[in-house]
């Protein structure tokens, strides 16, 4: 990220750790990887959020006074077009999986422990209520009331389907981990255990394949 | 930045991990051989789940349920529990024999063979009671499933099913002491289809697909179009096709079908 | 077989594969409400006379017809879901207003469902950032460069872009424009990014 644009970036003096302006965007791509990659709702960062928005608010007003036509303007302009659309598709895949799994995320809002961190962020919360008493609402008004008295009701959290934990998902590991076992499932069958680190940043496709026989378990390492 | 689309060898592995790679095992519970072919059965259906975060429409429908279970709101579970089942009544259901079409009585009698939904054997349906027994369809029994062990690519499991493995995995739910056996075919069927299913998915490109196609069960059909799509995001990236802005298909669509409706 | 029609309103609606919203079948919904109130109507009937004059017999088809009644129920709640799922889907590709030629395919309760749906989208967008707001709906591809060749699809009027210039979008006409401005005109169909 271009210093001359970050000079007053992270005005923030508060006693938590001040992050470089190249850090909080790292943060916001690691955040929106996660997000899109798995399938369940992650915990919020709006911490993250609100510091990058603000950190755009500063970028577009130092463009402002830009000279028109100066060469530097236009790759600051695309920085912003950049950071901006990286924040809309992260907020865009945690509003997805709030609306595709909306009983289940409220549930899980509402049972969650004192201490723990919430998952939705204040906003996030509020349109999440919206669109269970909206859909609520809609099904009584069109159909539900219509019915027999005993058929009046559908249990949203058992009509919503719940996101699937045994997805697979592509992981990077980022520091070589030992001790992580892949282990096949001892089986008359033949069977293969697949294993796949994915190094995101060359997209390239690592797969540790173990055949039956092998019980050897692998590591999984960065190539 | 552009990492939301995979190449082409990881959008191969992803179809690959999901059928493949089973969960180790957690907990004590005691795994009789049925159970942990139900386990794998379940698995099986994993495979078309992810592929959903990688599509740029809006419109995500409620998927099928996995394995033996059907969600509640899946238009393709309903469809799938609408087929018909050919049961034997094990008890007498008075006022209701309308519903059975070649006998003329009041009541569906006691010993009466017919056919019911899918849906309907299963909310009859007791362990305990004999209410309705029901029979294997013909593709899941010793017979056809002897076929499969011996070459599974050979079937044309679009009109063996085209609900082949869910149905299959559905029928689990009537305990029948073939049910391990059942498993064990839709599983090894799966695993001997898949790798062909995949193949052509990823070498197919821009061109008629029907016949590589017309074979293959809905799942399959859905794997497919899951590695076409990754196949086609891929080459649209490398064409450099990625970062063009275009209409919104269901904009396109709507205008089409606007023009054939004609004026109103 | 009982719940014929609630499957076809399902089949009907799956049939429309890429997310199109075909028209409400607001008959079809009568003819299963309606064969719900037969089934129950039956069904009380089967279980006062098993209660009074003890006929327990009659229990496995007063089971039958329950089981059709969440048939019928399952069926209705999984239609209307889905077309929301489709309703939603056009608020993200269309925008906040939709053509008329749409609108006509909604229930009443639908485009009151979608007239909730995107004021929670806008207070959402409006509150994100501690009140900075941000337009979600906006910046729906990775950006590749500041300026686009775009190719006008049809007359759409004047059009200003940020330094106040006015361009006049006009049939078939070329013109150099910020991508980002251009962005929801070409979801529209008004304009066409032309990639050389």
């Amino acid at each position: 990220m271009s210093d001359a644009l970050s000079d007053d970036g992270s005005h923030e003096d508060s006693q938590e750790d001040v992050m470089t302006p190249a850090e909080l965007i790292v943060k916001l791509e690691e955040a929106w990887l996660n997000e899109k990659f798995s399938p369940e709702l992650m915990e919020n960062r709006s911490e993250v959020v609100e510091c990058v928005m603000e950190q755009l608010t500063h970028m577009e007003a130092n463009l402002q006074r830009v000279k028109k036509g100066d060469a530097k303007a236009s790759i600051h302009r695309m920085e912003i077009d950049r950071i901006r659309f990286v924040l809309s598709s992260y907020l865009r895949s945690r509003l997805q999986k709030i609306e595709k799994f909306f009983p289940h995320v409220l549930e899980r809002e509402k049972s969650r422990g004192e201490g723990e961190p919430s998952l939705l962020s204040p906003e996030e919360f509020a349109f999440a209520k919206e669109y269970l008493a909206n859909t609520e609402t809609y099904l009584k008004a069109v159909a539900l009331k219509r019915m027999p008295p005993n058929l009046q009701t559908v249990d949203m959290i058992k009509a919503v389907p719940q996101p699937y934990l045994d997805s697979f998902v592509f992981l990077r590991v980022k520091e070589r981990q030992e001790n992580i076992l892949v282990e096949p499932e001892t089986d008359d069958q033949r069977e293969f255990v697949w294993s796949c680190a994915v190094d995101l940043n060359v997209e390239v496709c690592v797969l540790v394949w173990m055949a039956p026989g092998d019980h050897e378990p692998a590591e999984i390492t960065r190539p | 930045m552009n990492r939301l689309l995979w190449p082409r060898s990881l959008s191969g592995a992803l179809i690959g991990l999901q059928v493949l790679a089973p969960k180790p095992q957690t907990g004590s519970e005691t795994n009789t051989q049925q159970r942990k072919l139900q386990v794998r059965v379940r698995r099986l259906h994993s495979v078309c789940l992810s592929h959903t975060q990688m599509d740029a429409q809006p419109y995500f429908p409620v998927q099928a349920g996995v394995g033996m279970e059907e969600n509640f709101l899946s238009l393709d579970d309903i469809l799938l529990s609408h087929e018909r089942l050919p049961v034997r009544i094990e008890c007498t259901f008075p006022r209701l024999g309308f519903l059975e079409r070649s006998s003329d009585t009041q009541d569906i009698v006691e010993g009466t063979k017919m056919e019911l939904p899918l849906w309907l054997s299963k909310g009859l349906y007791e362990k305990k009671r004999r209410v309705l027994s029901v029979e294997l369809p013909k593709v899941y029994r010793e017979g056809w499933r002897t076929v499969f062990n011996a070459d599974p690519n050979v079937v044309d499991l679009h009109k063996r099913g085209p609900y082949y493995y869910s149905l299959g995995s559905q029928m689990l739910h009537f305990e029948s002491p073939e049910n391990p056996d059942i498993a064990q075919t839709l599983l090894q069927t799966f695993i001997g289809r898949f790798r062909r299913t995949m193949d052509s998915s990823q070498n197919a490109y821009n061109e008629d697909t029907s016949a590589l196609v017309e074979r293959l069960d809905s799942l399959e059909k859905g794997l497919f179009k899951s590695g076409q799509s990754g196949l086609n995001g891929f080459q649209s990236w490398e064409k450099g096709q990625a970062g063009q802005l275009t209409a919104s298909s269901l904009v396109l669509n709507y205008r089409k079908r606007k023009m054939a409706d004609g004026p109103h | 077989m009982f719940c014929e029609k609630s499957t076809e309103l399902i089949r009907d609606l799956q049939r429309v594969h890429d997310g199109q919203l075909p028209a409400f079948s607001e008959d079809g919904l009568r003819q299963v409400l309606q064969e719900m109130e037969c089934l129950y109507e039956q069904n009380q009937s089967d279980v006062n006379e098993a209660k009074s004059e003890g006929r327990a017999e009659l229990i496995p088809s007063i089971k039958l017809r329950h089981c059709c009644l969440l048939r019928n129920q399952r069926c209705v709640t999984a239609y209307l879901y889905d077309r929301l799922l489709r309703i939603r889907a056009l608020r993200w590709e269309y925008g906040s207003v939709l053509p008329a030629n749409i609108r006509f395919h909604m229930c009443a309760e639908e485009l009151q469902w979608f007239s909730h749906y995107k004021k929670s989208l806008a207070s959402f967008m409006r509150a994100l950032g501690g009140g900075e707001g941000l337009d979600i709906t906006q910046d729906m591809k990775p950006p590749k460069s500041l300026y686009i060749e775009v190719r006008c699809l049809k007359d759409h009027g004047e059009f200003e872009i940020d330094d106040g210039t006015v361009i006049l979008l006009k049939k078939n006409s070329q013109h150099f424009l910020p991508r980002w401005k251009c962005e929801q005109l070409i979801r529209q169909g008004v304009l066409e990014h032309v990639v050389s």
